[in-house]
């Protein structure tokens, strides 16, 4: 049965990815849902919000609204909170039951926009598919919505850098987020702008201005195309792991090199974040890797994955590598030459050809009496709070003599 | 390490404008039961109250398997897991679009639990399943999904549970959860025993009411201190349930219903005659002696007038995940001359329809805040910093005025009768003597304590 799932746990969903993305921007974020929902997100994947004030609510949907498909309950309760707060913007998300009944998020947007006077997101989600398309499809509409014309053109070697992609569901608040900052502007960059972490609003209008994009996470990937797009700014896709990983990252950050970790062109064609969300059927067993053992099986997130990948290969010695992603719906792109399994059998199977496993804590329950075997890199969007004591700083030169302790 | 610019960003926007109105409300203007109009959800990162994922815990050996989507489960998932061992206890079938088109909610449930069943490295004796509003908006047949598990696994209690917050036409969440937390439980011959329903804390042993029992040759058998599965069935023997809390009446009347055990509610109370009616109705139900009540009551007002010399006029916020009667505790506390200024709740239960109508009369400036109004996340967190020190009874009063000095109750935390007042009174004393350090990690734990 490929969708039982004894001892793992879950990817925050697509309305979460909404959230996180946008949290700190001043908007009125609505998760279309009965109850619940945003206290999970709270409470278990959102680090700020003990100490952050955030329009991030619940709608509390009820029965006889679903079932009339009424919304006008939604449409004034946005109305009555943005008079009193004043968000920037609103962007509203579904759960599975708005989902189910096919309401209209593209004319909810409207309603609202029409009503407040402000940008509004009507994203159909379905609380289903994982955080990453959501992220996705709210950079995208932020970008264009907000992203002033450039007043200069892109230029190599880079000076300017976006940060795309950066939200505690990826990087935690343990201090990742503020090193790989201090890495670039230590480097001599300019941070152009930060899509999401420590920025405004205002800061993230101006990203038409830099020269490359670097997508730290695939919740940004779509943002990087569609910059590329628009505005001509290339993109490089990783996470700067490791001395040796620190350095080539800054340097294909100056060329604008795509292929950096992924090997991409970077024309490669845009493919809307709605895309994911439109399949039915995440838990997928693409079978990559024969059953030969292999030194080190990384789990997690795309552009995480590719990076350690590297950073493993050149740094520690490890000649071979392996990557699973659990997350069917991440960037077409960014899935090549990995494994893409959600399935708890399937993932067992792989922690077992491997010799040691890089993964979030919870996947050790798979193999319970192999506890050394795996490493624990714990990942805000699948275990929330639980493990921050655990995480370590991944970004950065330190990161070599962490991992070469845990890999003795 | 947690990076204090991470999680408190400095350029992240300020709400100075926003003003209270609509989330508080002075009690002389308020509303019975419902003073605020709740649009949209705020929901407090202070969660120190049970949960659905937590409270099956409380069945010994009870394995909990959710089959819901992943928005569903990513919360319960997350909350299960903080709890010690609570992982080894919880696993999970995930609904997908390709389900809910197909339409094969029964065939992927009934697979589902039966591989994670086969799975486990012991059997379980009891397996309450859950279902999401998801299968119920689209009529799945749980009667083929139990009916098939129970004849393919004989020796395990299936018990439906259900988390269906859209689905609330009868009852909430939390009265729904409790009544299926009863439901593996089956007539036994009967005993002189009685059962206490549903708690999520074992009732303190000391209490009045738990003595004339005991002394009147009455097993009491208490839900949330059940050890063993063995325990827990045992329940089946007894005569009566007795139930303190609005949210259990249906899990009473349901085992009224089924097993023929009396429903007996003894409401959880802070006023002298509603204890002493308690007492009187248990005495006469049972055939017990009526303890000496003008010693209890002389006793907790020889406390309350000694604690009132060391708190003074210390402001004194309450919360409603404290204790079910936040109104009443604020009445008792107001009338013996503490300063309550605020009550954190977002609606009244129907048991404290006395206290809400005597503060509004007596105390019409004592503000009610919502807990849950849009309005509660953006507004200051400064009455510790406003008022000097602030005494918070409960973590979500302590969360919203930001102070340490905090009672850490939750859902009165078993204390119960004249015994639970004088102690939750000791409790205000120790937590005004001194700061809790450690606030800030107890408040955002949910179901803190729980150890089921």
């Amino acid at each position: 049965m490929k969708q039982a799932q004894r001892v793992l746990s879950t990817y925050a969903v697509d309305m979460f990815g909404i959230a996180s993305s946008l949290y700190e921007l001043g908007g009125l974020i609505v998760m279309h849902d009965a109850s619940g929902c945003n206290s999970t997100y709270d409470t278990h994947d959102e680090p700020r919000s003990y100490d952050t004030q955030s329009m991030v609510y619940i709608s509390g949907l009820n029965e006889i609204d679903t079932i009339q498909g009424n919304d006008q309950r939604l449409i004034d309760d946005i109305a009555e909170a943005a008079e009193a707060a004043r968000p920037y913007f609103i962007a509203i998300g579904g759960s599975p039951m708005p989902n189910a009944i096919g309401t209209d998020f593209k004319a909810i947007q409207r309603l609202v926009a029409d009503r407040t006077g402000l940008p509004t997101l009507g994203f159909r989600t379905d609380g289903i598919h994982s955080y990453l398309p959501g992220a996705g499809g709210a950079y995208v509409w932020l970008a264009k919505q907000f992203v002033k014309p450039a007043s200069k053109k892109p230029e190599l070697p880079a000076k300017r850098v976006n940060l795309l992609g950066l939200t505690p569901l990826d990087f935690s608040v343990v201090g990742n987020a503020t090193t790989l900052k201090q890495i670039v502007t230590d480097a001599g960059f300019t941070i152009q702008s930060s899509w999401s972490m420590g920025d405004t609003l205002e800061g993230l209008s101006t990203a038409a201005d830099a020269d490359v994009n670097v997508v730290v996470s695939s919740t940004a990937f779509y943002l990087a195309q569609y910059l590329r797009d628009t505005y001509g700014i290339p993109y490089v896709v990783g996470i700067p792991m490791g001395e040796k990983g620190t350095a080539d990252w800054l340097e294909a950050l100056r060329k604008g090199d795509s292929s950096y970790v992924t090997g991409l062109t970077g024309d490669e064609e845009y493919v809307k974040a709605q895309y994911a969300l439109a399949d039915l059927n995440a838990w997928k067993t693409e079978q990559a890797y024969d059953d030969t053992p292999c030194d080190v099986l990384v789990i997690g997130e795309p552009v995480y994955l590719r990076s350690m990948k590297a950073f493993l290969e050149a740094e520690m010695g490890v000649e071979k590598v392996r990557l699973l992603c659990p997350l069917s719906d991440a960037p077409q792109w960014l899935l090549k030459d990995m494994e893409v399994a959600s399935v708890e059998a399937v993932i067992r199977q792989e922690c077992r050809k491997a010799r040691r496993v890089i993964a979030d804590p919870i996947y050790a329950r798979l193999l319970p009496d192999e506890p050394d075997k795996f490493i624990s890199m714990p990942h805000e969007a699948y275990s929330g709070r639980h493990y921050h004591d655990d995480m370590p700083i991944f970004v950065g030169p330190s990161f070599t003599a962490w991992m070469k302790d845990k890999l003795k | 390490m947690i990076y204090e610019n991470e999680v408190n960003p400095p350029q992240a926007r300020r709400y100075n404008h926003v003003t209270p109105d609509g989330a508080n409300i002075a009690i002389g203007k308020a509303s019975f039961p419902k003073p605020f109009y709740i649009g949209l959800q705020y929901a407090s990162p202070a969660r120190g109250h049970w949960t659905i994922a937590h409270s099956p815990m409380l069945i010994p050996g009870c394995h909990e398997i959710y089959v819901c989507c992943a928005c569903c489960l990513h919360g319960v998932v997350l909350s299960a897991d903080e709890v010690p061992e609570g992982a080894g206890r919880f696993s999970m079938v995930t609904l997908t679009n390709e389900n809910l088109i197909k339409g094969n909610l029964e065939e992927m449930m009934i697979d589902g639990i039966a591989h994670i069943i086969d799975e486990l490295p012991e059997r379980p004796k009891c397996v309450e399943g859950f279902t999401s509003c998801m299968q119920h908006f689209l009529h799945i047949d749980l009667n083929v999904v139990y009916g098939t598990l129970r004849e393919r696994y004989p020796d395990i209690d299936f018990i439906d549970g259900y988390m269906i917050p859209t689905l609330q036409r009868r009852y909430s969440p939390d009265v729904l959860g409790r009544r299926q937390l009863m439901r593996a439980v089956q007539p036994l011959p009967r005993k002189k025993a009685v059962n206490y329903v549903v708690n999520y804390y074992p009732v303190d042993a000391d209490n009045e009411l738990s003595v004339m029992l005991r002394d009147g040759g009455y097993d009491i058998h208490d839900f949330a201190d059940c050890q063993t599965y063995e325990q827990y069935k045992a329940m089946g023997e007894s005569e009566a349930n007795i139930y303190f809390l609005e949210n259990s009446e249906p899990a009473a009347k349901d085992m009224k219903r089924r097993l023929k055990q009396e429903a007996l509610y003894l409401m959880y109370s802070y006023d002298y005659a509603v204890l002493r009616q308690n007492l009187q109705t248990a005495a006469d139900a049972f055939g017990l002696a009526m303890p000496d009540c003008d010693a209890y009551e002389q006793e907790i007002e020889a406390k309350a007038k000694a604690l009132l010399e060391k708190v003074g006029s210390t402001p004194i916020a309450i919360d409603y995940t404290a204790t079910p009667r936040p109104l009443g505790l604020a009445k008792f506390l107001l009338t013996h001359g503490f300063h309550v200024y605020a009550v954190y709740l977002d609606k009244i239960l129907p048991g404290e329809k006395e206290a809400f109508d005597f503060l509004q009369k007596e105390y019409p400036d004592l503000e009610l805040r919502s807990a849950m109004h849009f309005k509660r996340g953006l507004l200051p967190r400064d009455d510790s910093k406003k008022f000097g020190k602030v005494l918070a009874i409960g973590q979500m009063a302590a969360y919203f005025t930001d102070t340490k000095y905090f009672v850490n109750l939750i859902e009165n935390s078993g204390l119960y009768g004249y015994v639970g007042l004088s102690k939750i009174l000791d409790w205000i004393g120790e937590a005004n003597a001194a700061e809790n350090p450690k606030m800030r990690e107890i408040i955002q734990i949910k179901a803190w304590g729980c150890h089921g």
